[in-house]
């Protein structure tokens, strides 16, 4: 219903009319030549318009219940209906009720219904449709915040698909490698920081389509499974199957790469001993089916696990919608498979 | 006087980065290389070398979950790619660390200190940078226990209890109990306080493992896990279970 606040701003504005109303009243009496007590006038006008303002919360809650434009065809009759029922019942409540407490002469009740209930229907439709006005504005306002935290919302997530690109991990493990290289190994090292480079601009490129030829995605998996082949020795081995036309097949652009940071966090790197991650790429008729495997001890509450998949799920549902899907699978032999199965596509 | 000198990364690079770092030093002598946490808790323990290059990031236990598991305490030089919570700790509790790549000078800087440390023992408390960084991330996610020369690694998640007994703790899986050298209470410090609760004054029990809570009387519980094992939860202990399952 009505908070505190506003039941008494209400009130107010229901007195300020009684007010206004009465010095009316005096001064339409002084300019006949009748001046009347200002007392009176009052007390009359506060009755007068009091009885109209009693029922302001039902006519909140009728606005609120049958707002005029929703199914405006049953919902303005209603209104219409509840106007005349109202006008009954303040005269009812001001004449009949209130006017004889106080000791002020009132006309039958009846009698002023027929005789002043259209200008009090008035009255209260112009109540109807302050407060009608008064929602839509509290909806537009709530709409347009509303619609700012969404965008703030976007934003966010925009940065932070940026910043989750490159791992800070993954890229200071590198250059640790790297600076090792250095001293032992400078043409490795060379080539550790051209592959590093060619994957970094791969990751930061901004004016990528969002889907690609899946040839340029292998180019960016293998970069980085080189570079990770470099940093974990033997302990990894590695096998990117793709057969057919599967290259030129269009995927999610860095649709791999969380896949492959995921089968390394939890699987390669989370095993003490050598593990192998395996990439399959097949077609099936007009299928595309992705998968990455890895051997690793895949641990009954490994932390984690859900967030790169999540994200990849969503991205899926956002450009595919419900042709595509994501499944996880724990292989007897152990670790952890992730099959994406999206519709087949080339280039045009 | 010469220091002895454990090197543990997981990456076989990033040792020999160290080593190659160390070769400057005449006063060192590595006297272990490790690729792994439980390698290292074992190799540590074992050779109880002065001092420790550290690796955070490790599979199975990392750099953290290696110290609180290590009965010999050497020197530590922790060797971070990124952590925030993990730097804060360190300039928290003076303990030095190095950042990945690592600078050949910030390297000899730590050497340098390492060496002071080492002349003047026992400066930081290592103990209570384990537990302060449990805190910071929510408690460890793994658990390495030492059973009869082996270690082994437990989920923390898959712990339904553990029991007090002395000065040793009997924690309860689902396959049966593992007891190990701790004492409840500083165990409790490295568990996740939103999971695990004291219920006795010789009981944590994880939350996520309760199956009913039943009142008795004087404000005790009888907490039954999902295991069916059924538990005694005092009146002293009894409100931040019952604010916990809430």
């Amino acid at each position: 219903m009505l908070k505190r606040g506003r039941s008494i701003v209400v009130v107010g504005i229901w007195l300020a009319i009684a007010v206004v109303s009465a010095t009316q009243n005096r001064v339409a009496f002084a300019s006949r030549g009748h001046p009347a007590p200002f007392g009176p006038l009052l007390l009359d006008s506060i009755l007068e318009w009091g009885s109209c303002g009693v029922f302001t919360p039902i006519v909140v809650w009728l606005v609120a219940r049958y707002p005029v434009v929703r199914r405006p065809l049953l919902h303005v009759p209603i209104q219409l209906a509840a106007i005349s029922v109202l006008v009954a019942a303040k005269f009812a409540l001001q004449l009949g009720i209130l006017s004889p407490l106080v000791g002020l002469p009132a006309p039958p009740v009846l009698e002023t219904i027929t005789r002043h209930f259209v200008g009090e229907a008035i009255a209260f439709a112009a109540l109807f449709a302050v407060v009608h006005a008064v929602r839509f504005y509290a909806r537009l306002r709530d709409e347009q915040l509303q619609g700012l935290a969404l965008r703030a919302e976007l934003a966010d997530s925009r940065l932070d698909a940026l910043v989750n690109k490159i791992e800070p991990h993954f890229l200071f493990n590198t250059l640790q490698a790297i600076s090792t290289l250095l001293q032992r190994d400078p043409r490795a090292a060379d080539a550790m920081i051209s592959g590093l480079s060619d994957l970094l601009r791969d990751l930061l490129r901004s004016d990528a389509p969002r889907e690609v030829p899946l040839a340029f995605e292998l180019e960016t998996a293998r970069r980085y499974l080189d570079i990770m082949i470099i940093r974990f020795g033997d302990r990894l081995t590695l096998s990117i199957e793709a057969t057919g036309d599967v290259e030129r097949a269009l995927v999610p652009r860095l649709v791999l790469q969380p896949l492959l940071e995921n089968a390394l966090r939890h699987g390669v790197a989370s095993t003490t001993g050598p593990a192998t991650l395996e990439v399959h790429v097949r077609r099936r008729a007009d299928r595309l089916e992705i998968a990455v495997a890895d051997d690793g001890r895949a641990e009954s509450s490994a932390p984690g696990n859900g967030v790169g998949l999540a994200n990849t799920r969503a991205r899926l549902a956002q450009l595919y919608g419900e042709t595509a899907r994501l499944e996880t699978s724990k292989p007897v032999a152990g670790g952890f498979r992730v099959t994406l199965d999206l519709p087949f596509r080339i280039a045009p | 006087m010469t220091w002895r000198i454990a090197i543990v990364d997981d990456e076989p690079l990033a040792r020999e980065r160290i080593r190659d770092l160390l070769a400057a030093h005449a006063d060192v002598d590595i006297v272990a290389e490790c690729g792994d946490g439980i390698a290292a808790v074992a190799t540590i323990d074992r050779l109880r070398p002065d001092a420790v290059f550290l690796d955070v990031q490790m599979p199975g236990l990392d750099g953290f979950d290696v110290l609180a598991t290590l009965e010999h305490l050497p020197a530590v030089v922790f060797v971070t790619a990124y952590d925030e919570h993990a730097l804060r700790a360190f300039d928290a509790h003076a303990v030095d660390y190095l950042l990945k790549p690592i600078d050949p000078r910030r390297f000899d800087v730590a050497l340098a200190r390492l060496r002071a440390r080492l002349q003047v023992p026992a400066a930081a408390d290592l103990r209570m940078l384990a537990a302060d960084l449990a805190r910071h991330r929510g408690g460890s996610t793994r658990l390495a226990i030492r059973t009869e020369g082996r270690i082994e690694l437990v989920a923390v998640a898959d712990i339904h209890w553990i029991e007090a007994a002395g000065n040793y703790v009997s924690v309860q899986l689902a396959a049966g109990a593992h007891v190990m050298r701790e004492t409840l209470k500083s165990l409790e410090a490295r568990l996740d306080p939103a999971s695990f609760v004291r219920i006795h004054r010789s009981a944590i029990a994880n939350v996520d493992h309760i199956a009913r809570l039943e009142p008795i009387e004087h404000g005790e519980y009888l907490v039954t896990m999902r295991s069916g094992k059924t538990l005694y939860a005092t009146r002293s202990f009894s409100p931040r279970l019952r604010h916990l399952l809430r």
